[in-house]
């Protein structure tokens, strides 16, 4: 069980750099428009599309 | 001449007969309507980017008619340096300008001009977001001048407007982005908290070892306050605010029960005695913050819609420095313009001040202001409206108010004034919360003093149960995930719930009144009749009508033209007679056609048929001296008007006809419609008073219109409605706005809102049973931390599953 005091502060250690990665995504303004992704999605197999022709 | 309609290629528009414009485009012959779409038809195929007529899922307007509304021609202005410096940010290499785009219509609107901008040299990032029209570009302004980039999008067809940088949309986006952060550090913390609990809980059934669980007790506190430290802060700091102005709503129970849980708990961490509530606190920030996140989005979607309002006013003008000079005319930004000012507006341009007409005369269109289509003739000296349309001639203006003090900015004040004093109905859950906040104080105290008295060692541990069972975690969420819930399934059957707490007013409202133009009826005229008075057919008077009225834009010219879009017949000699009809020669004859006071001042002495009584729109087509024949124009009724009048009337709600038009026209509508209630002729102040008089006798009242004249109408009714064709400023008053062509979608609204009340009544009506029984076992001392936290979940998680429903839901319409 002494592996616990390895283990635990990893656990610490993850969760800090998962927050910080969160707090950077949100300040570069990722989540600002959400719709407009999901249509930009669709879009993009058109551009293939129309170079194809 | 055959009757072979053709479609505009790039707008879809039948074209009228003898407008057909064609093109080569990519070696195929392409029919368009207007020069415009043929313009636009051909930039679109030279950027290979053609997919777009494959994949947009609405049709454009035709370009020549769309951009009319706009000064032309006006991109060199951005080469003017200080206008530049006011619109765009630059950090020496890269610089960033925000505009709104107007006359997107589909989400490949907003592909293409990514696209063709991306195309050009120094672009480095661009984006267009279709839901708040906005684009955002980043270049190198070494390498592309702003004024290529403007008329590189307007060569699309689209109109764009710089946009500077709006201190409060900033404000919304960057608390948006705060709420956000808050969230996300709640919920990476929080799962870390939870994981812990359950070896902790998992203790109590298989014994670990002592240090071990110190160990797991420690950690949870040091995970635990980033989220009661950073997440939870905007949940105190309102608690505080609410308590420094004595109104007490959610936060402060919430911040309570918060509050306790938290000293409890690391006052037990650190004497390594007593229970801790470490899961129960990261839970309930998480799912608040939730809410909150959620809630604001709905409020962001709204200022978005304002700040496209604030780009449709005009930007540009042709500034006169000599009034009698058409050479020293110099295109300024409006809000350049000074009282005094000569401005130079063209055909089809907007007014961009409040004026004076020094030179000439035209018709104007304030349909924007009043709603209602018919022009106005405008002489020297009369009064132009700042954003109404200048439709016939070009007139020189006399500045009187500057552009941001203009009518239409007026009427925006006058809204935000409306839209504070409007009696919002308080939430329900806020008042709850501020009795239940001393409710549960008080029993905390009394069954802490009871278990004390009784000296049982135990007494504190069941006081903070008791304050951590009745932080009101279920009750908070009620509303606003029903709220939430509700905005989606709306959407998603094409209606848009501007403010999220009209849902209420919407299923209590017990009358409706309607707008007539626009609302119940299509803002195109349609001939209704021909009276014949001479040796003349219907088929010929209506031939001739149509060949002089090709040659006019008049809404009137165009409903004569489509009701013959066949067999029209050549007129010559044509002449567009200011202020009343046209003159022009068909089959060898001079034939007038126009208004009865355009054909009396024609001929020698008032023709008695002429005199009857005047109904409606109506047209003359004289030949010589004779009439011989009368058009009768009427407005169109949307299809489903009478079956969403049917719905509500069955529903026994109240309906009513409130309308700026005269009284024929409205008991026409009214009669066809079945509204006995008929109000004609309504200055914009007669039907706010109609709608005041109806709240004070104690009614809800909906409102549905569209015109600028509604807005403010919109604004004071309890709940709004506006459809998708209304003016930008009825659309931003409007609580409801109907995005599909189809009125019967207001009953649609209704019945989801009344769907979603009934669930937001049992959401409260179960989350205060919870807390009433859990309050009760605590008192008792029969909860243990693991049985708080998992009460606190199943309840919370009912009332999400609950609202969930309303996703789901049908309307049932018979």
């Amino acid at each position: 069980m002494e592996i616990l005091y390895l283990l635990v502060p990893m656990t610490l250690v993850i969760a800090a750099v998962i927050a910080a990665f969160f707090l950077w995504s949100v300040r570069s303004g990722q989540y600002d428009d959400l719709d407009g992704e999901a249509h930009r999605v669709l879009m993009d197999d058109d551009e293939v599309e129309s170079h194809d022709q | 001449m055959t009757a072979n309609q053709k479609d505009c290629y790039h707008c879809g528009e039948v074209i009228p007969a003898r407008r057909e414009v064609t093109r080569h485009i990519d070696g195929k012959k392409m029919s368009l309507c207007c020069e415009g779409c043929a313009a636009v038809a051909a930039v679109i195929h030279e950027s290979g980017l053609q997919a777009y007529y494959k994949k947009r899922t609405a049709r454009p307007r035709p370009v020549d008619e769309s951009t009319n509304y706009l000064p032309q021609a006006f991109s060199e202005i951005f080469d003017d340096d200080s206008l530049c410096a006011q619109l765009v940010e630059s950090d020496g290499e890269m610089s960033v300008a925000h505009f709104i785009v107007q006359n997107m219509h589909c989400p490949t609107c907003a592909w293409l001009i990514e696209r063709r901008l991306g195309a050009l040299p120094g672009i480095q990032e661009v984006n267009v977001n279709f839901r708040t029209q906005k684009l955002s570009l980043r270049w190198k302004q070494e390498q592309l001048r702003l004024s290529e980039i403007v008329d590189c999008v307007q060569g699309l067809g689209y109109s764009v407007v710089p946009f500077g940088r709006n201190a409060y949309l900033e404000t919304i986006r960057a608390q948006n982005q705060d709420l956000l952060k808050r969230l996300g550090v709640a919920g990476v913390f929080g799962m870390q908290v939870m994981v812990i609990a359950v070896a902790l809980y998992a203790s109590a059934w298989s014994s670990i070892e002592i240090a071990y669980e110190e160990l797991f007790r420690r950690l949870s506190l040091l995970l635990a306050l980033p989220i009661i430290l950073y997440s939870a802060a905007p949940i105190f700091a309102g608690a505080v605010r609410d308590l420094k102005q004595k109104s007490a709503t959610m936060d402060v129970p919430i911040a309570l029960g918060l509050l306790v849980a938290f000293v409890a708990s690391l006052s037990a961490t650190v004497q390594s005695a007593g229970e801790i509530y470490f899961d129960s606190i990261a839970m309930f920030v998480f799912l608040q913050l939730s809410a909150r996140y959620l809630e604001h989005g709905a409020y962001r979607r709204m200022t978005d819609r304002i700040s496209a309002l604030t780009a449709a006013t005009p930007s540009y003008a042709n500034r006169m420095s000599d009034s009698e000079s058409i050479d020293s005319v110099e295109v300024v930004p409006a809000l350049r313009l000074q009282v005094g000012d000569f401005v130079l507006t063209k055909p089809g341009e907007a007014f961009p001040a409040d004026g004076t007409i020094i030179t000439g005369r035209t018709d104007v269109d304030e349909s924007i202001l009043t709603g209602e289509s018919d022009v106005i003739k405008r002489d020297v000296g009369d009064a132009v409206f700042g954003g109404s349309v200048n439709v016939t001639d070009a007139v020189v203006i006399e500045v009187t108010n500057r552009s941001d003090e203009s009518a239409l900015a007026a009427i925006v004040r006058l809204l935000e004034r409306s839209n504070a004093n409007k009696p919002r109905g308080r939430r329900l859950t806020d008042m709850i919360a501020s009795k239940f906040a001393v409710a549960v104080v008080l029993i905390a105290t009394v069954v802490g003093g009871f278990w004390f008295w009784f000296g049982s060692p135990a007494w504190l541990a069941h006081t903070i149960a008791i304050l951590v069972v009745a932080c009101p975690c279920a009750l908070s969420l009620a509303v606003p995930t029903a709220l939430t819930a509700t905005i989606n399934s709306a959407a998603k059957h094409g209606i848009l719930l501007a403010r999220a707490n009209a849902v209420i007013a919407l299923a209590n409202a017990d009358t409706f009144l309607f707008d007539k133009t626009g609302t119940l009826t299509e803002n195109r005229a349609r001939l209704a009749s021909i009276e014949l008075f001479g040796a003349c057919s219907e088929d010929d008077a209506l031939r001739i009508a149509a060949a002089l009225a090709q040659h006019s834009d008049h809404p009137i010219a165009k409903a004569l033209t489509s009701a013959q879009a066949e067999s029209i017949a050549m007129a010559q000699e044509v002449r567009n007679i200011h202020g009343g009809g046209i003159i022009g020669d068909v089959d060898g004859s001079t034939y007038r056609l126009g208004s009865s006071d355009f054909i009396e001042s024609k001929i020698s002495g008032p023709s008695p048929r002429l005199t009857s009584v005047h109904t409606g729109l109506v047209t003359y087509l004289n030949r010589g001296e004779h009439t011989i024949a009368r058009f009768h124009f009427d407005n169109l009724l949307r299809a489903d008007a009478k079956e969403l009048i049917a719905w509500l009337d069955r529903s026994r709600i109240h309906l009513a006809l409130v309308t700026g038009d005269r009284k024929s026209e409205a008991d026409r509508v009214g009669a066809e419609l079945g509204i006995s209630e008929v109000h004609w002729q309504c200055s914009p102040v007669n039907k706010l008073d109609i709608i005041s008089e109806r709240q004070k006798s104690g009614r809800c009242v909906a409102m549905v219109g569209d015109g600028v004249n509604d807005a403010p109408t919109l604004a004071t009714a309890d709940v709004s409605i506006a459809p998708a064709s209304a003016q930008h400023i009825a659309k931003v008053n409007a609580d409801v706005i109907i995005l599909e062509d189809q009125l019967n979608l207001v009953a649609v609204a209704r019945d989801i809102a009344q769907f979603s009340a009934k669930i937001m009544r049992s959401n409260t009506v179960w989350a205060i049973a919870y807390n009433l029984v859990g309050v009760s076992l605590a008192a008792a001392g029969f909860v243990p931390p693991l049985a708080a936290a998992v009460g606190m979940s199943a309840s919370s998680l009912l009332v999400v599953g609950n609202s969930l429903r309303i996703m789901s839901y049908k309307p049932k319409l018979e």
